[in-house]
């Protein structure tokens, strides 16, 4: 698993989202966490349903509903599935650390065409987004 | 209904999938004898999330998060990452709906009928 070990990266980050000029800003001058520069703690997950993997997706880390647990991300979901299946489990397969938008996506998209070259298999939560390589 | 679903995050939850189905179907069996929330709450649902979590030493149960939208109560139980085998971990995971449940006027013996039965479902009694 990862840490935020990637400070430096992080950094450079931050700094590119406080001068660049592009970000769709969000609040008092922070950009907004969809922007692709804007840096949080996120994380890879990995849903399964009735032990199957449903769907793979990033979240962030920092924003988690406290009672349950979830990430906030995560927990929308969750909810969706488990009135319709009775075995929903989720897990945080990579923890980023402090990294931007677009690195989280490329972690995503980098662990969606792992399970694909593995598997051969699109997960169903994905099939909208993912075209594998 | 009572849904319970599964979250782990830099630990892992060994029994949840041998023990998943005789935790909900006993919980499911005896949802209808929990007057204390169904008078107060008929058309809710109870959702336990069961959290296997780097860190914790101890169990804790949090919530509930009740969202009048969703119709939900919301309780996270957090499980500490040491569990010998599925009998403390039952042991554990029933400590901690008990606690919930408790504010339900679920007492005691029940919520060990509960686990006896749910042991008996995996053949463990």
């Amino acid at each position: 698993m990862r840490t935020a070990a990637q400070g430096g990266e992080a950094a450079d980050a931050a700094r590119a989202a406080t001068q660049g000029g592009e970000a769709a800003v969000h609040g008092a001058g922070q950009p907004h966490k969809n922007a692709n520069h804007a840096v949080s703690h996120f994380g890879i997950y990995e849903i399964k349903v009735n032990g199957e993997t449903y769907k793979f997706g990033k979240a962030d880390l920092d924003r988690v509903t406290q009672s349950s647990g979830w990430p906030t991300r995560l927990h929308q979901q969750v909810r969706q599935l488990r009135k319709t299946f009775q075995d929903v489990s989720a897990e945080i397969i990579d923890d980023l650390g402090y990294v931007t938008t677009q690195q989280a996506k490329q972690a995503e998209r980098a662990a969606l065409q792992r399970y694909y070259e593995t598997t051969r298999r699109i997960p169903p939560g994905n099939q909208k987004s993912f075209r594998p390589e | 209904m009572v849904s319970v679903t599964y979250f782990q995050w830099g630990a892992k939850n060994p029994y949840h999938s041998e023990t998943h189905r005789a935790i909900w179907e006993t919980l499911n069996a005896h949802f209808p004898t929990w007057k204390g929330f169904l008078k107060r709450k008929p058309d809710y649902d109870v959702w336990f999330n069961i959290v296997a979590k780097q860190g914790v030493t101890n169990l804790e149960v949090k919530g509930p998060d009740i969202s009048r939208r969703h119709k939900e109560y919301v309780y996270g139980i957090y499980l500490p990452e040491a569990i010998a085998d599925v009998h403390e971990y039952l042991d554990l995971v029933f400590a901690g709906i008990g606690q919930v449940v408790a504010e339900f006027g679920v007492g005691a013996e029940e919520v060990a009928q509960m686990k006896e039965e749910c042991k008996a479902r995996l053949g463990l009694s």
